[in-house]
């Protein structure tokens, strides 16, 4: 018994952790609707600014206090900074497209902070009154995790203190409900949401601040860290800050208990217990369905077939890449073999997302999926064609599955759900260690002697995965690719047409998944290897971007996105140190100057011209 | 210990380098190593490893470099992904034309790196990857491996675990290969010599994102009577302050790999385990003379001592220029057989590319954790040659298939 | 009759929202269905169009059982719909929308070659010309007029050469103007065509201009039934719904 109290007290600790890092981030979505990829980064920069302030201050309880709330200040100020900068010109973006500048916004921060704080682990100094611990239920508890079971609480309070006493946090929760309204009403909205942005970069900062008695400031922190806010703010329910803290409950309990039960599930069980959530409560514990603003419902600009002169250009440049063995060095190839395969991985995703409307966080499952399939058809022995085969097929079979599990959700939520799946997916190459080599991967997966040479497999991977995207293309100017935007559109009219939504959008995810699937074999077969981050997060976050970055309802976009991500991230990993400072700068620019993503805003300026 | 005298050392060098060599007809050209690190995904650890691969290429280019002709390292970032790495290996290869790799930090990253060179008939030195299977089960002709592997380490441990005699132990490891490795040898080879040990709990904190306080209640809740540690970095800083403060590590003796290293070490600070049995590198403790004149020569370079990966770095250039010089040519089929066997300095002493395996003798300091001034050293500690702690020749044969 | 409904109820949560509701709409008849608010139209409606399950009753559709069918399954089966808040497809033009819903009608939808462009142009451009929209059919669906939309919606549910039509207050939103002639083209084509249309309505010179006969709900029963003069003159409809004040 005495195990199991001190055990809860942990999760109620972990709980509050939790929830102050999550708290912030779904504030800032419940008002601006931005999914805030830079929350980690913010949540870091508390803890080193944090280590900073503290490590000057005298110590004691409450030059500690003062030195953390301080540290959440700064990080305020940031996020109003950010806001202001940045994130405001980007509003009328479609849905998800503040992603990409939050994400570029996240390498700024990582490059900066190690430019800053340089690359050792800093570590806070605990004096002894840090250093206490409580005698309970025969063991002894750490004195400041037991001051931090607290704080959740008292965060919470003082939020929903916020929230309902006073005018701001009515006008607050009156723009979660309805954005447009709250303008119309004479609120500056302006205001408004350079505010709720501080208030959520402070709590996050204050999280980072907090952790500094426990851990480390580390330079790899931010990312656990958003996968954990992203767990809690989709379990709890987007947008509220009661369900945050029922969610960051239940989450660290059941991780407080679930790793004497199941070690080794510490790499999925938040994501087991997302999609579980998920399943019974489409829009989390305490959430409500995330009202589309009017501005931006139904307001997905036309497709109309590309103008002459863009084609003309698709196909000179399609004729130069063909030649390009004959110009180009096995470097060189090999980049625009990397290019290939990501313009087929960015057209699949494309498809889902832009005229198939539903945004996904988890694509590169499929990707991954295909890659170890045909890596293990290939070592069985069946050969690299049918290994891609079958690779593609094992993919489009389960995006499809998890298609006919998620169609009926909606936005966020949707991509939430395809985060878990892909989280498993990669979870399982991780640990299935005889069957994917763990993450050492299946090495020895190279293409046979006829494709063997860089041009010559440059010129299967421009065959297949080109053609794949143009035959996807050509799909979307079918007749299917109109039932599916017609779903996306107006699913009441579509089926009153006699069009099944369900099944045209399980359709569009097995297509798509079968391309990216088919796009994973190729990687596996260019790289001589398979391994599981070919189906984790990062790889996810890159197709987003290039399909964000060329512009999501763009036909060309995903070509054109891809074709500038991986020539961008290929040639500065070579060239500079700084690359991520770059980068990050690089996709913010971008951002701000073509906020329908680049192929849009081309395809904009030449029909006008 | 053994140590071989600074002037055994010297003649070696001088007998390898006085072999028949076959001088290039382009003399001037200087050799070209092509060197693959994951810079910005773990600076803690390469940016050490940096200064001391420049501070050892200084060094060997002004006593006239290797084969008459000077060294050069083309470097590059793979920002600790696998698919990358072996795309810029093969940017060094067919753009930059060097004559071999190097590098590596991570497993998964040594064995792509290893396969690549493999199909692309280069050599490939693989400096700091700690997986078994880079030179047995995924073994090479042309990869070599410099630092003592996760099985030898875990060996040198293995002694002064035994000593203890406790019989319930409990492991805690990051849930990935490196992790699941060392707990796995752990437990073999303890249960070959302690037959009546019993492990009563594992633990498996994901990398990097380890929930300290549970992790420590569930070990506590195991009462085992002694532990042993595979975490690093982060995880291991988290998991020290918790079980210091819930008191998991009272009378509870704990057996660490890699901790007693200064990147893990010096971010403990005055939370650093008092006791622990650990591997690492007491820096300016050990007073030989390899030893005395690295750390001497770095931290008057770099006005700072050296960490880990500076020895790894020093010594990785160094044992690449004794195989180079030993082969006589740059022909990866020369390299192979010059390599295999080939002897270098370190700053721990001599070391050897053992021809069965390829992996080198380079050893580590095995010793205790403890606290002076604020701050952790080692102390009781020794140096163990990593050819005392292989596995017989016909096992690792079987190994290498 | 090519509609039959018969005692229709749906309950909410214990309120009876709607009870024992019978009638028929034959074809080439306009059936029009009013009643005040909360009387029960738009339950009733969604019962018939398949957006909501009855819990009792029975639909009939010439002869063939459709009680609780889907909306799709409806669509193939002939029924035509409106939406009182206009959905169509904003994304595609005009003349794309109808191609579209004639597709999907023709089971000729699930095509990933040819390019939609080329295929059942004509029959749209017949379609959109019924309803006065030829001459926009390459504007966008999404900056129509507010009129012009509802055309458009007309226009798809006719695609499906529907034997009924279903229109859920079909001039909401509209100028006094619009609303007329709109009706006046609904009362043309459901003639022309020998289409049944059921529509709900709040504005009575629409529903009185138009409808061959008029249903009245209130409070989820039926009270009354008739031609317009004979409800123009019911003493009960005229006191529950009508009140004073109209001519």
């Amino acid at each position: 018994m005495d195990f199991f109290y001190l055990q809860a007290l942990t999760g109620l600790s972990g709980a509050s952790s939790l929830f102050l890092l999550a708290a912030g981030l779904t504030v800032i979505f419940g008002v601006t609707r931005v999914v805030n990829f830079a929350h980690g980064g913010l949540f870091m920069l508390g803890a080193y600014i944090g280590w900073t302030i503290l490590t000057v201050l005298p110590s004691g309880p409450f030059w500690f206090a003062l030195g953390v709330l301080a540290a959440a200040l700064a990080v305020a100020a940031l996020g109003a900074a950010l806001e202001i900068a940045l994130l405001r010109r980007i509003y009328r973006a479609p849905a998800l497209f503040q992603l990409l500048a939050t994400f570029g916004v996240l390498l700024v921060i990582e490059e900066l902070t190690q430019r800053i704080w340089g690359p050792d682990d800093l570590s806070l100094p605990r004096p002894p009154w840090l250093r206490g611990a409580v005698p309970l239920a025969g063991g002894r508890f750490p004195a400041y995790d037991l001051a931090l079971i607290f704080v959740g609480p008292l965060v919470l309070a003082l939020l929903w203190a916020l929230f309902t006493r006073t005018r701001w946090g009515t006008l607050v929760r009156a723009a979660t409900e309805d954005r447009e309204m709250v303008g119309a009403l004479g609120v500056d909205q302006r205001l408004l949401f350079t505010a709720v942005f501080a208030l959520g970069a402070g709590l996050a900062g204050l999280g980072g601040a907090l952790t500094l008695p426990d851990q480390s400031a580390t330079l790899q922190m931010d990312l656990p860290a958003i996968t954990d806010a992203f767990v809690i703010v989709v379990v709890g329910g987007l947008g509220s800050v009661g369900g945050a803290w029922l969610a960051a409950l239940l989450i660290g309990e059941l991780q407080a208990f679930g790793i004497v039960l199941v070690p080794q599930a510490t790499l999925v069980l938040a994501f087991v217990v997302m999609a579980a959530v998920l399943a019974l409560r489409p829009n989390g514990l305490l959430g409500r369905p995330i009202a589309e603003t009017r501005a931006t419902a139904g307001l997905a600009p036309m497709i109309r077939p590309a103008p002459t002169a863009a084609r003309a250009l698709g196909a000179v440049a399609l004729l130069l890449a063909a030649l390009a063995p004959f110009w180009l060095g096995a470097y060189g190839l090999s980049i625009l073999t990397e290019a290939a395969i990501a313009i087929l991985f960015a057209a699949s995703l494309h498809l889902m997302m832009g005229p198939g409307g539903m945004p996904s966080f988890g694509h590169a499952a499929f990707f991954g999926l295909g890659a170890y399939a045909a890596a293990l058809a290939a070592q069985a022995g069946a050969g690299m064609l049918p290994g891609l085969a079958l690779g593609l097929l094992l993919a489009a079979v389960a995006a499809a599955l998890l298609g006919a599990f998620v169609a009926r959700l909606a936005g966020v939520y949707l991509a939430m759900l395809t985060l878990a799946f892909a989280q498993i997916v990669w979870a399982a190459a991780f640990q299935w260690v005889q069957l994917t080599g763990g993450d050492n991967g299946l090495l020895n997966v190279w293409p046979p002697r006829w494709a063997g040479s860089p041009a010559a497999f440059f010129w299967l991977a421009l065959v297949l995965c080109v053609g794949t995207a143009l035959l996807l293309r050509r799909a979307l100017y079918a007749p299917f690719g109109y039932a599916l935007r017609a779903a996306r559109d107006s699913p009441l009219r579509a089926e009153a047409i006699g069009l099944s939504p369900f099944a045209l959008r399980v359709a569009a995810f097995a297509l798509a998944g079968a391309g990216a699937g088919l796009a994973g074999g190729l990687f596996g077969f260019a790289k001589g290897g398979v391994f599981p981050s070919y189906a984790g997060i990062p790889r996810s976050v890159d197709a987003l971007l290039m399909v964000l970055l060329g512009g999501v309802h763009a036909m060309s976009g995903p070509i054109v996105g891809a074709l500038a991500y991986t020539i961008l991230y290929d040639l500065l990993l070579q060239v500079t140190d700084l690359w991520r400072l770059v980068l990050g700068l690089a996709i913010i620019a971008l951002v701000l100057a073509f906020p329908e993503g680049i192929a849009g805003a081309a395809l904009r300026r030449w029909r006008a011209a | 210990m053994n140590q071989i005298t600074r002037r055994a050392a010297l003649a070696g060098a001088a007998a390898a380098l006085a072999a028949p060599a076959i001088v290039r007809a382009a003399g001037e050209e200087p050799i070209r190593i092509g060197e693959i690190n994951s810079y910005s995904a773990i600076p803690a650890f390469t940016l050490p490893y940096r200064k001391g691969w420049e501070m050892a290429l200084t060094r060997i280019n002004n006593a006239g470099g290797v084969l008459g002709r000077k060294l050069e390292i083309i470097s590059r970032d793979d920002a600790g992904k696998p698919a990358d790495a072996i795309r810029l290996a093969g940017e060094l290869v067919n753009e930059q034309k060097v004559d071999l790799l190097a590098g590596g930090f991570l497993s998964n990253i040594g064995l792509a790196l290893s396969d690549f060179a493999n199909h692309a008939n280069k050599l490939y030195v693989a400096g700091e990857p700690l997986a078994d299977a880079l030179v047995w089960q995924d073994g090479n002709a042309t990869c070599f491996r410099l630092r003592p592997s996760t099985y030898m380490q875990v060996a040198m441990l293995v002694p002064d675990a035994l000593a203890l005699k406790a019989k319930r132990w409990a492991t805690v490891a990051p849930n990935y290969e490196y992790g699941q490795s060392a707990v796995h040898w752990f437990e073999t080879l303890m249960k070959e010599r302690q037959p009546d040990i019993e492990f009563v709990a594992e633990q498996w904190p994901a990398l990097g994102h380890i929930d300290a306080g549970a992790t420590v209640g569930a070990l506590e809740q195991a009462k085992p009577n002694a532990l042993f540690n595979v975490t690093f970095g982060a995880d291991l800083t988290n998991f020290v302050r918790q079980g210091n403060t819930r008191g998991l590590f009272q009378n509870r003796p704990v057996v660490s790999l890699l901790t007693g290293e200064p990147e893990y070490l010096i971010p403990l600070g005055a939370d650093t385990p008092v006791g622990w049995i650990v591997t690492g590198y007491p820096v300016e403790q050990d007073r030989q003379p390899a030893n005395l004149g690295f750390v001497n020569a770095y931290t008057e370079t770099y006005k700072e001592p050296p960490r880990m990966g500076s020895v790894v770095g020093y010594a990785l250039v160094f044992s690449i220029a004794a195989g180079i010089a030993r082969a006589g040519g740059l022909e990866t089929a020369q390299l192979e057989k010059g390599f295999a066997g080939a002897s270098f300095d370190t700053p721990f002493g001599t070391a050897t590319y053992r021809p069965i395996d390829h992996q080198s003798t380079m050893g580590t300091f095995v010793g205790k954790l403890a606290l002076v001034d604020g701050k952790g050293t080692m102390t009781d500690w020794r140096y163990v040659d990593g050819a005392t702690v292989m596995p017989p020749d016909d096992v690792v044969a079987k190994l290498r298939k | 009759m090519t509609l039959a409904v018969a005692g229709l109820a749906k309950s909410f949560g214990g309120v009876q929202a709607v009870g024992g509701v019978s009638f028929a709409v034959a074809e080439g008849e306009m059936l029009a269905l009013i009643g005040p608010n909360g009387a029960g139209k738009s339950t009733c409606f969604n019962m018939i169009g398949g957006q909501l399950r009855p819990d009792a009753g029975r639909v009939t559709l010439a002869g063939a059982d459709v009680t609780g069918a889907r909306p799709g399954r409806l669509a193939r089966l002939g029924v035509g719909r409106t939406f009182q808040v206009t959905e169509t497809f904003a994304s595609m033009t005009v003349r794309e929308n109808v191609q579209t819903a004639l597709l999907a009608h023709q089971r000729r939808i699930w095509r990933f070659a040819r390019p939609l462009a080329a295929q059942q142009e004509e029959a749209a451009l017949r379609l959109l010309d019924q309803v006065g929209l030829a001459a926009q059919s390459a504007r966008a669906a999404g900056v129509l007029a507010y009129g012009d939309v509802k055309r458009l919606e007309l226009a798809m549910a006719l695609a499906a050469a529907p034997r009924l039509l279903l229109m859920d207050e079909p001039t909401a939103g509209m100028a006094a103007a619009e609303r007329a002639a709109l009706m006046a083209l609904v009362r043309r084509l459901a003639t022309a065509q020998r289409l049944a249309v059921l529509f709900t309505e709040h504005d009575m010179e629409a529903v009185f201009g138009v409808a061959d006969r008029i249903i009245v709900l209130n409070r989820g029963r039926l009270i009354a039934e008739g031609d317009p003069e004979a409800i123009r003159a019911d003493p009960l409809v005229r006191e529950v719904y009508l009140g004073g004040g109209f001519a």
